[in-house]
């Protein structure tokens, strides 16, 4: 296990920023969005130390930065993000993670929070039966051909609404249109095709899940009217990723890229850290095959949406589902950033963050462009998630980034020792939210004080600037693996 | 020889000792099943056969249980015990391993923990005074 050598020194920086300054092997500072009192909790983590461990890669720039949810992971902590220079940087699966491009899509219906709840058991029975959950979950009469499963690989959302998943509308509401060109196909192992290929459209377990909530408070009215979220309106939630295709993914890389870092002579604090330059061979073959993955979990997302869309339409006659946004949370891409008065294409890695472009940015869709991009913040299943958009400080200081989520507060194990003998479907029942699950044990895990507060979260990035708040969404009805 | 947890936020490692080293592996099988699903309901009714190999011990290691979590997820096997023979050659540690277990049925084995990925991180596999001991942290 990861066991601090030095305690890792803090120094506050305003009221939400707190610097690691460059030591050691460090070719840049670390830098923790956070506030008074969560950074006390934070002091001797070890996520502090994987903060300074990534600021050791090459070619990285500016500083290495956790975001206020930041929590110890493998390799990056979990709301790390960190840039690197195109020419003499790296690239890393650790700082993607094993579920490659899991993300989170909003969609807005239709219906109104009363129509939900006098029809919310049947609703959730059809979800779960629509939308298949679990460990290995997969589709029974749904399993790609070779060539369809490349056809994913290679275009994203965009294969998936070509064969009746939904509309071209749909694809101008995600995060690169649900597309990322950098993809190469042919550099996916079999073994990978073979655990993807019936899990197109499957949710997965752990804290993936797919909500329907509803718009309980709004805190910016014209973004909250640009994006369709008017209170009391119904929308639906789906987080979940590139399924075991990704993993794979993650598996066979973190072996050539660990061989990768060896020959290239780069010094590894952690072995999950392990790099490839961005301009070698091992370097490039890892970002075509991730960006597969990542086009494979936009795939499940859009086909997961439509999904959704049949459901809603047998329990409510006339429902209608619009895409709101779809944002990446793991994901490692290139992208353009004013860089000390100059115009540079960095690529960023963002491991459990989100990008948050500010208003006015070409990459934003038309009707949000004047209030910034969309940023899907959930939270746990009993209380609420958020809605941000993005901010020109953000593209300053964080290339273009935000929080992800809440972060967990009790360890899985805790979170069950803490659930023994209560009656968690009743509980969160008389909270107004019905749940379906593959297994109990993930309700356990995944109940609601195993989580912090991720209204603490997003105060904090407001606060920093690096997002504004438009909505808060109460959940009403849940499917988990 | 035995298995045990390690504490990390999200209850993921695991730590494995025993007297030989292909013990180890022994002990790394029943520990990824009791860390997915029930060990105790699982019964030696079919015989598998896993062979891989890896430039250095640590890495067989994270290299096996991979192996593992493909059999389980993908072909739908559990596993509670092995024989497990390790040859070095050319550099390069080679693992022949016979897994006894069943197919997976989650109303007898239940399913506990979903395993992402091996991950390298901490990674251990060190001779000690007593044999040998591993650590090996897993995404979840």
């Amino acid at each position: 296990m990861s066991r601090q050598k030095t305690p890792i020194r803090l120094e506050r920086i305003d009221d939400c920023r707190w610097r690691l300054p460059r030591t050691g092997g460090m070719r840049v500072d670390g830098i923790v969005y956070s506030s008074p009192e969560m950074i006390e909790d934070l002091r001797g983590d070890p996520a502090l130390e994987q903060v300074a461990n990534v600021a050791h890669l090459p070619g990285i720039v500016g500083a290495s930065l956790a975001m206020p949810d930041i929590h110890w992971g493998y390799g990056f902590p979990i709301g790390g993000v960190a840039a690197f220079d195109a020419d003499h940087g790296v690239i890393s699966p650790g700082g993607v993670g094993y579920d490659i491009n899991c993300g989170v899509r909003l969609l807005r219906t239709n219906l109104a929070r009363e129509d939900v709840e006098s029809r919310r058991d049947r609703l959730v029975e059809d979800l779960f039966r629509t939308i298949p959950t679990g460990v290995g979950a997969a589709h029974r009469r749904f399993r790609l051909a070779p060539k369809d499963i490349r056809g994913v690989l290679a275009g994203g959302a965009r294969w998936a609404v070509e064969r009746g998943w939904g509309s071209t509308g749909d694809l101008e509401m995600l995060e690169e249109s649900g597309c990322i060109e950098a993809a190469r196909p042919e550099l996916v192992s079999a073994r990978a095709l073979e655990r993807g290929r019936a899990q197109l459209g499957t949710l997965g377990s752990g804290n993936h899940f797919a909500e329907v909530q509803f718009v309980d408070q709004v805190l910016d009215e014209k973004a909250a009217a640009a994006l369709g979220l008017a209170l009391g309106r119904v929308t639906v939630t789906l987080h979940t990723g590139s399924r075991g295709l990704g993993h794979q993914v993650c598996t066979d890389y973190l072996k050539s890229m660990l061989e990768a870092a060896s020959r290239h002579g780069i010094r590894l604090p952690d072995r999950q850290l392990c790099c490839a330059p961005l301009s070698s061979d091992a370097g490039r073959s890892y970002l075509g095959a991730m960006s597969a993955a990542a086009n494979f979990a936009f795939g499940n997302r859009q086909v997961m949406t439509e999904l959704t869309r049949r459901s809603l339409e047998r329990v409510f006659a006339g429902a209608e589902a619009h895409v709101v946004y779809d944002v990446c949370h793991n994901i490692a891409k290139f992208e353009t950033f004013e860089i000390d008065g100059r115009r540079r294409r960095v690529c960023v890695h963002r491991k459990g963050a989100t990008r948050a472009y500010p208003p006015g940015h070409e990459a934003t869709p038309a009707p949000y462009r004047d209030f910034g991009q969309p940023v899907l913040i959930p939270g746990d299943m009993g209380r609420y998630s958020f809605v941000l958009v993005g901010t020109e400080l953000a593209y300053r200081q964080t290339f273009g980034s935000t929080c992800h989520g809440a972060g967990r507060r009790l360890s899985r194990k805790k979170a069950k020792q803490a659930a023994r003998g209560r009656d968690l479907l009743g509980e969160l029942a008389e909270r107004g939210v019905a749940i379906r699950a593959a297994g109990m044990g993930t309700v356990a895990e995944e109940m609601p004080e195993a989580y912090k507060d991720v209204a603490e979260v997003v105060a904090v990035v407001a606060a920093a600037g690096l997002s504004k708040i438009v909505a808060r969404l109460r959940p009403l009805a849940v499917i988990k693996g | 020889m035995g298995f045990g947890w390690l504490s990390h936020t999200a209850d993921t490692g695991i730590e494995l000792w025993a007297g030989s080293l292909s013990e180890i592996f022994v002990e790394a099988v029943r520990a990824l099943t009791q860390t997915v699903v029930d060990l105790s309901a699982v019964e030696p009714r079919e015989t598998a056969r896993v062979v891989c190999a890896a430039g250095a011990l640590d890495l067989l290691l994270v290299t096996f249980l991979e192996e593992l979590l493909y059999e389980f997820e993908v072909r739908g096997r559990v596993f509670a015990e092995a024989d497990v023979n390790l040859a070095k050659a050319d550099g390069s540690w080679r693992l022949d391993a016979i897994l006894r277990g069943e197919r997976y049925d989650v109303q007898r084995h239940g399913l506990k923990v979903p395993i992402k990925g091996v991950t390298y991180h901490g990674l251990e596999l060190v001779e000690t005074g007593a044999g040998w001991r591993g650590r090996v942290v897993f995404d979840i």
